[in-house]
């Protein structure tokens, strides 16, 4: 389902910021992308949702180009930043209407996505209410929400976790088992290491651009923590 | 207080000038759009040292060389207020990084001080453009008997230019705390303060139009002198202040001159000890989103993808007080200006045959003066701009960059067809043209209206600001946004020039076709130049 290739980034200064990195995801697989500030995992991130420019290497999804054909690869993906910036003039159910339209969903088909994810998220009451009123966590659940609206084939998160509350946590994480389980694939990056190990078929870290591990969670981790792993390729690492 | 107050103002300076992307940033088009902003502001700053500089010639050459002073005193406390008043608000109240401020180890009076000495020195630039010109003007003409004498004028010219925009920008910023203040107790915030401060403008082009009325007619043109003293009078009607700076370089007084400064600085720290005791609660009520009762969800309702990037827009548009006064003022003047005509105009020229011919002359250069006020609302030389943060979630949907920017120009163009056309059907009605004229201002609203859309957005494609604490940076001060509103009023300028002067050859109805024909292929061959090339317009922020 996505496949980066050789790929690599480096900002107008000349530092790379990532360097010639390869993953692959499968469908129904949930792979975990971690590594400390700075590693390159946002950057991998937008360039694989086609919202940075690169050079090296080429992005796959889903058999299609980033570079080449970016809109077919946008069609069957979904992306929730780290930062859920939506536009704040709108309220949460005209920017989910917005994301509807753009992604052409049936009238009917949106409204009972919304509902259900809205209910999940117990969110559905405050739809009504501009976005710029939400607090950091709500504006990431109408995020979670907009991007599940037309069932994307892969859904890429980064850190998908950060200023949700426990129970919108658990329903996330129920809702990335429940589209692997139809054939989806999920790929996202997390500092939380227990949720990554208790989730993650795949793991990938990366330390200063470049992949120090990768590799089925159960082959990775074997008897350890996914921590102590991290801890020990990320130290060991040149 | 003033280390922090100079901290504070530093800082501020460093983050909205653009200086730190000339002197660290790395990427080209950025440094690019730094320097086409600057060379952009000597460019006007040239303009108007070198119009200040004549009209202060002018005055002297026909002997109302008494009148300068306050001439010039009252020209940049008017545009000073003006401008002060659309951007006072969002300077001062509700800013990005208030949070951020209001946290740190500073007074309230320092967060204060530091947002209107910001804004004092962007105003600062443009009084020293107006005064030091038409104050050397004036020492030109001057009748001065010494060095002394020289001397105190130059000081005295000067101290002002530096104290002019003291009290405009005062009462604006009084006006625009009593708007943030009345508009934070509704839910329509933004309408509230929207209309205020229309209504304020209304007042102010009102109480201009009395000056200009009231008095004995034949007095006013009856010889050079009778002008002098009309004109004489006009800056201490309308702004009393005048009167201070007048008397002291014209009799050489220091009381009165001291008087000025005096009231300057007070009227500023009066306006900064009013504000400081109410401004927490001010900004907390500004910022505070009531939510709207229980959302019950129903059946939803789709468009068309230009459809939802339009309506995007349209609320992007009308849900900011910065972005609806600034860059819709030029149509909502266009419309209203439009609408009296109809009101009072065609009395006025059943009444007035003299008048009738002035309009019949006048009849090929009215639609130009139309036009360029709708051209002023060119939403697209900053919308894209605009999208700021924002800009990830159209970058991941599966739309390519010609669809976002054909949403953007849509907008442009169905938020200024309806007033073109109330604008030409006003006109038709009022000046009583024939059905062919009346085609002929709406074919030219179109297509200038056109290329004011398509050049907008070629600008900000050029001069992509995504980085921004506050959106006034690209509203009023961004490249883009500068270029689409003095390109689009020039361009006018010099077709209404030309319209004028071909039609004493030709029929001026066949050179308004004409203009209407090349602007629409101008503006139709801008338009596929935009929406072909590279694969991706829209500069991606690192």
């Amino acid at each position: 389902m996505l496949e980066i290739r050789n790929f690599s980034k480096s900002y107008s200064n000349g530092k790379k910021a990532v360097d010639n990195i390869s993953v692959t995801v499968e469908a129904g697989e949930i792979c975990g992308f971690i590594g400390h500030n700075g590693a390159g995992k946002s950057t991998t991130i937008r360039a694989v949702v086609g919202v940075l420019d690169f050079t090296e290497g080429d992005i796959l999804i889903h058999g299609h180009s980033v570079k080449k054909e970016p809109i077919e690869c946008k069609k069957v993906t979904a992306y929730i930043p780290d930062n859920p910036d939506l536009y704040e003039h709108l309220t949460g159910i005209q920017y989910l209407n917005f994301i509807a339209d753009i992604f052409g969903i049936d009238e009917a088909v949106r409204t009972d996505v919304i509902k259900k994810y809205g209910d999940m998220f117990e969110i559905t009451s405050d739809l009504g209410s501009l976005i710029s009123s939400y607090s950091h966590g709500m504006k990431q659940k109408v995020a979670i929400i907009s991007a599940l609206i037309h069932k994307p084939k892969l859904l890429v998160l980064d850190e998908p976790f950060v200023g949700l509350d426990p129970k919108a946590a658990l329903t996330l994480k129920n809702i990335m088992r429940e589209l692997c389980g139809e054939g989806s694939a999920i790929f996202f990056s997390t500092h939380v290491l227990e949720v990554a190990q208790k989730l993650c078929d795949k793991i990938v870290i990366i330390k200063k651009g470049s992949i120090v591990a990768a590799g089925a969670m159960e082959e990775l981790v074997k008897e350890q923590s996914l921590e102590d792993v991290f801890m020990e390729v990320t130290e060991n690492a040149e | 207080m003033q280390s922090k107050l100079w901290t504070v103002l530093k800082i501020q300076f460093l983050n909205q000038s653009g200086l730190n992307e000339l002197r660290y940033g790395n990427d080209k088009k950025k440094r690019y759009a730094s320097v086409a902003m600057l060379v952009a502001m000597i460019v006007v700053a040239v303009i108007v040292v070198g119009m200040s500089f004549m009209i202060g010639i002018g005055y002297g050459a026909m002997g109302m060389l008494e009148v300068l002073p306050g001439f010039a005193l009252a020209a940049v406390s008017m545009i000073t207020f003006f401008f002060s008043l659309l951007k006072a608000n969002a300077y001062l109240f509700a800013f990005q990084e208030y949070d951020m401020l209001m946290s740190l180890p500073l007074s309230v009076k320092t967060v204060i001080s530091s947002k209107f000495i910001y804004m004092y020195l962007n105003d600062l630039l443009f009084s020293l453009g107006v005064m030091i010109p038409m104050g050397s003007a004036y020492l030109m003409w001057a009748d001065v008997h010494s060095v002394a004498e020289t001397l105190l004028i130059v000081v005295m010219w000067l101290v002002t230019a530096l104290f002019a925009p003291l009290i405009p920008m005062t009462a604006a910023s009084i006006f625009g705390a009593l708007v943030a203040a009345i508009g934070s107790k509704s839910r329509f915030k933004v309408v509230i303060q929207v209309v205020l401060i229309l209504a304020l403008m209304c007042c102010l082009f009102a109480f201009n139009f009395f000056l200009n009325t009231t008095g004995n007619e034949e007095e006013l043109f009856q010889k050079m002198e009778d002008i002098a003293n009309v004109t004489k009078g006009m800056p201490h009607r309308f702004y009393p202040v005048t009167i201070l700076f007048d008397t002291a370089v014209n009799r050489l007084k220091i009381l009165p001159f001291l008087g000025f400064i005096a009231l300057s600085f007070g009227v500023y720290y009066l306006f900064i000890v009013f504000v400081e005791r109410k401004y927490c609660a001010i900004n907390t009520a500004l910022m505070s989103k009531g939510k709207r009762a229980v959302y019950h969800m129903k059946k939803q309702k789709g468009h068309t993808v230009l459809g939802a990037l339009v309506y995007k827009e349209w609320r992007r548009f009308t849900s900011s007080a910065p972005y609806l006064i600034n860059i819709g003022i030029g149509m909502l003047f266009a419309v209203i200006l439009s609408v009296a005509c109809l009101v009072v105009g065609r009395n006025a020229l059943e009444e007035d045959a003299q008048l009738k011919e002035i309009i019949e002359f006048c009849q090929y250069m009215i639609p130009f003066f139309f036009t360029m006020l709708l051209s002023m609302t060119c939403t697209t030389s900053v919308s894209l701009s605009l999208e700021g943060k924002n800009l990830w979630i159209l970058q991941s949907l599966p739309i390519d960059w010609k669809m976002i920017l054909k949403g953007k120009m849509a907008f442009n163009i169905i938020l200024l067809l309806p007033a073109a056309l109330v604008c030409s059907i006003c006109l038709w009605i009022t000046l009583q043209f024939d059905i062919l004229t009346f085609l002929l201002y709406l074919l030219l609203s179109f297509a200038m209206i056109s290329f004011s859309t398509v050049i907008g957005m070629w600008f900000n494609l050029c001069f992509q600001k995504y980085q921004w604490e506050n959106e006034t940076e690209v509203i009023k001060q961004s490249a883009s946004g500068t270029l689409g509103i003095l390109v689009n009023m020039f361009l006018e300028l010099i077709l209404m020039v030309v319209t004028v002067a071909l039609s004493f050859f030709i029929d001026g109805r066949i050179v308004l076709l004409g203009i209407s024909v090349i602007f629409s292929l101008i503006s139709g061959g801008i338009y596929c130049a935009l929406l072909s090339g590279r694969d991706s317009r829209i500069k991606v922020p690192d």
